[in-house]
């Protein structure tokens, strides 16, 4: 038992709290932390709470609001399989930790039950910001007593475990197949294609709903409760949890929560007991990349010289994307997003398009939706934000190579720059497309002004990370998943969007030709600051790098 | 040749990681760096590749300051980390290609010393993939290699031995002879005694970041005990402090 606690707090520490509760201890520098995901959290919960809010409301209007217990719960089985088969993906076998605590004395199955317990404390965050609010909201509408909402937060403890469960089980199952495929890049990118592709597919079906009348609604809603009569036949927990939170006040709601309970101890003991042999069998495996040794005999012009920038770009190039997680999270958004940026528009509502098209009469404005959605998307590439952290231990080599500093961050700065290329241009061209409006003014000025835009992007938040680099991580993951400088992105992209706005708002009359060449020479003056404070700086900029 | 010039550096404030240390490394000589963990070794030579900024004193590299005109200073020296980790994601030979446009080794001269080196050290079957898959000892040979590419005339190494299997370690420190015969000089930190006794010219001792002795190791055996062993010998250096 000692054990298992211990080790959990390590894993914790090793993978989570790492970063929130700062190892250097700045109190100040902590609170603003907090502060933002404090925020952050807030935000999301308002969201998931005004929609469970619409849908409580309409069910309760024909009394049938304890449909709304069963769709929710479902609903938060499926994100926390979903999010559980990510994380535990990474908790279980590539964190580095695992490979220090293989050859400790410690039994498989009690670090089998300390990664749970961490994979089960984050699930919670996310239950419990996706899930109290609404649950409030039911006990509210609905008049439920005290008891109601002492009953939602034990099943909100219980409920997650067998989901979780679940998607360890298929993870390990997958992963002692890792060493038949032992090929840890593929297996990760294929695995996050089909998260990504299980999210446009929800964007899809919930963008065709958007149009429903109220009738319509309740209907789907009554449908979709067959779905979840369906689903409990197989998914055993989910009718004990929605019994108990229906009957909280008889004595049938404790005799569910007991079932409720039951059920999930009996599994998770099974659970452990299956899985401590395929565990460990695949966790062994996961470090092995399985390519043969490849010789260079046969290859031709290999040894050819480049001009240092442009084999500097490629090192950064190659860095980036032959690393899956790098990839996945700091290029594919780039790619992705413009593609469901068009979804949105080809099958959403019309009525905004419309809008649109009127207003397209003023070449002006379409020049400033164009960039606003740009500026929209340049912030979701976190290339230069993560281009001194990625490194990681290596971050030190930018300092003993005979190449001016300044000159390194702007190779560094690059990629991104090169990489935002591909949706400022989608986004163009589907503007063009769905206006009708060919203007070769609009296309010239709109994509350079983006990518200034750009520029200034990837100037900016690469200071972010000379500033606050992130170096001391032991999985990649963290490097942009638990890295806090995400922030800066968001608040560049809106303030840049504010501004784009004030622009239309106030310029919105003025030539197109005058709104452009202003807008580039302000943009390029900025770049040229930035630019001369790098420059000036130099070696001074990697002074939080040792 | 490389100058430290009374140079000093705390991490923390109030506890100097190295302190007032004054050493001068000559050309044609191979110097060995020795202390126990946490001495400063690393610190030290962090300081003279420009990594770390000394608080106090000057490093020169042939004469350059590596604080005041670092670009010059900075051709002058290769580097080895005490961490061979470096950019896994590229194939050996990508990296090595990387380096040498790096320091700008044309195309012909590249070609030679790599195959030359990664034959030697019996690598140059496994330059096509990629760093990740190398063991420890073939990624401390392959960034041995990269540093040997522009053959700079001073060379700093960080406990390079580790992780070499015997034959290696001999081809290293054969290399090291070479090279300082041609007037060039070496640096290097490690914890393996008979290597500093073997192979070394002269040989510094530096203990909570102090320098403690200089000189030859026939100078350290007389100067402290007679006899006794190697290991003897070091502790008794280190722990009289
Ligand atoms: N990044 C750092 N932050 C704070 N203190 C550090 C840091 N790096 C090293 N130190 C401290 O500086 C001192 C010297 O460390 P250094 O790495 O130079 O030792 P070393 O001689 O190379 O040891 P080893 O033989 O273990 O490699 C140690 O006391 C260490 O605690
Ligand atoms: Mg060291």
């Amino acid at each position: 038992m000692n054990n298992i606690l211990l080790l959990t707090k390590i894993f914790l520490k090793t993978s989570i709290l790492r970063n929130i509760s700062s190892s250097n201890q700045q109190n100040k520098k902590n609170m603003f932390k907090a502060l933002g995901i404090i925020l952050i959290v807030i935000y999301v919960a308002a969201i998931f709470g005004f929609l469970s809010y619409q849908m409580i409301e309409m069910l309760n209007e024909v009394n049938q609001a304890s449909l709304f217990l069963g769709l929710w719960l479902l609903s938060t089985a499926v994100l926390i399989l979903i999010q559980a088969i990510a994380s535990s993906m990474n908790l279980f076998y590539f964190s580095k930790d695992i490979e220090n605590i293989l050859p400790l004395p410690i039994k498989p199955y009690q670090i089998l039950v300390a990664k749970f317990n961490v994979l089960l404390l984050t699930e919670y965050f996310t239950v419990f910001m996706f899930t109290l609010i609404p649950f409030i909201i039911y006990g509210i509408v609905t008049g439920a007593g005290l008891l109601f909402y002492l009953y939602s937060v034990l099943i909100l403890l219980v409920f997650p475990i067998i989901p979780a469960l679940i998607s360890c089980l298929l993870v390990m199952i997958l992963m002692s197949f890792s060493k038949f495929t032992k090929n840890k890049d593929m297996f990760q990118i294929i695995s996050m294609f089909l998260i990504i592709a299980f999210v446009i597919i929800v964007q899809i079906f919930t963008q065709n709903n958007t149009e429903t009348s109220q009738e319509e609604m309740i209907q789907m809603l009554t449908q979709a409760n067959g779905l979840v009569e369906m689903i409990e036949k197989y998914f055993i927990t989910l009718k004990p949890a929605v019994d108990t939170l229906i009957n909280y006040n008889s004595i049938s709601g404790i005799v569910s929560f007991a079932e409720l309970l039951l059920i999930s101890i009996v599994i998770y003991i099974l659970f452990i007991i299956l899985s401590q042999k395929l565990y460990l069998k695949g966790a062994v495996g996961a470090s092995i990349s399985g390519k043969k040794s490849k010789s260079i005999k046969n290859e031709k012009g290999i040894y050819t010289d480049k001009k240092v920038w442009s084999s500097y770009l490629k090192k950064e190039m190659i860095m980036l994307f032959k690393n899956p997680i790098y990839f996945m999270q700091c290029v594919l958004p780039a790619f992705l997003l413009p593609i469901i940026f068009a979804i949105v528009f080809f099958a959403g509502s019309n009525s905004g398009l419309e809008e649109l098209t009127k207003m397209a009469i003023n070449p002006t404005i379409v020049f400033c939706v164009a960039i606003g959605i740009n500026t929209f998307l340049i912030s979701m590439i976190f290339i230069s934000v993560t281009a001194i952290s990625r490194d990681g231990e290596n971050a030190s080599f930018m300092k003993y190579i005979p190449v001016p500093i300044y000159k390194q961050i702007i190779y560094k700065c690059l990629p991104s720059i090169i990489i935002s290329i591909v949706p400022i241009i989608f986004v163009i061209g589907i503007m063009c497309y769905l206006l009708n409006y060919y203007n070769i003014l609009f296309i010239i000025y709109s994509f350079v002004i983006s990518l200034l835009i750009s520029i200034l992007y990837s100037y900016i938040t690469i200071i972010v990370d000379l500033k606050r680099p992130k170096l001391n991580w032991d999985t990649e993951y963290a490097v942009v998943k638990q890295n806090f400088n995400m922030i800066f992105c968001f608040a560049f992209s809106i303030a840049m969007i504010i501004i784009i706005c004030l622009i239309g708002g106030v310029l919105g009359n003025m030539d197109l030709n005058i709104v452009a060449i202003i807008s580039a020479v302000v943009l390029t003056f900025l770049i040229y600051l930035v630019y001369r404070y790098f420059k000036i700086k130099d070696s001074k900029l990697l002074d939080k790098i040792m | 040749m490389i100058e430290i010039k009374n140079v000093s550096k705390s991490y923390v404030k109030g506890k100097k990681s190295v302190d007032n240390l004054d050493l001068q490394i000559k050309n044609g000589e191979i110097f060995g760096f020795l202390g126990p963990n946490g001495a400063g070794k690393t610190t030290t030579i962090k300081m003279i590749t420009g990594i770390l900024n000394p608080d106090e004193g000057e490093i020169l590299l042939d004469g350059k300051s590596i604080t005041k005109s670092p670009m010059e200073a900075k051709k002058q020296f290769g580097y080895v980390p005490d961490n061979p980790d470096m950019f896994v994601r590229l194939k050996g030979i990508e990296y090595l290609n990387f380096i040498a446009d790096i320091y700008k080794v044309p195309q012909d001269i590249r070609k030679d010393r790599i195959e030359q080196l990664a034959k030697k050290f019996e690598i140059y079957d496994d330059l096509g993939s990629t760093i990740q898959s190398y063991s420890h000892g073939m990624r401390q040979k392959l960034i041995v290699i990269s540093v040997l590419l522009h053959n700079p005339k001073n060379w700093i190494l960080d406990e390079p031995m580790t992780g070499l299997d015997p034959k290696a370690s001999f081809q290293l420190k054969e290399l090291m002879r070479e090279h300082t015969k041609n007037g060039n000089t070496v640096f290097f930190s490690t914890h393996v005694l008979e290597v500093a006794e073997k192979l070394c010219d002269r040989v510094g001792i530096i203990n909570r970041g102090k320098l403690i002795f200089v000189g030859t190791y026939e100078k350290l055996k007389e100067q402290f005990s007679e006899d006794g062993s190697l290991e003897e010998l070091f502790l008794e250096i280190t722990e009289n402090e």
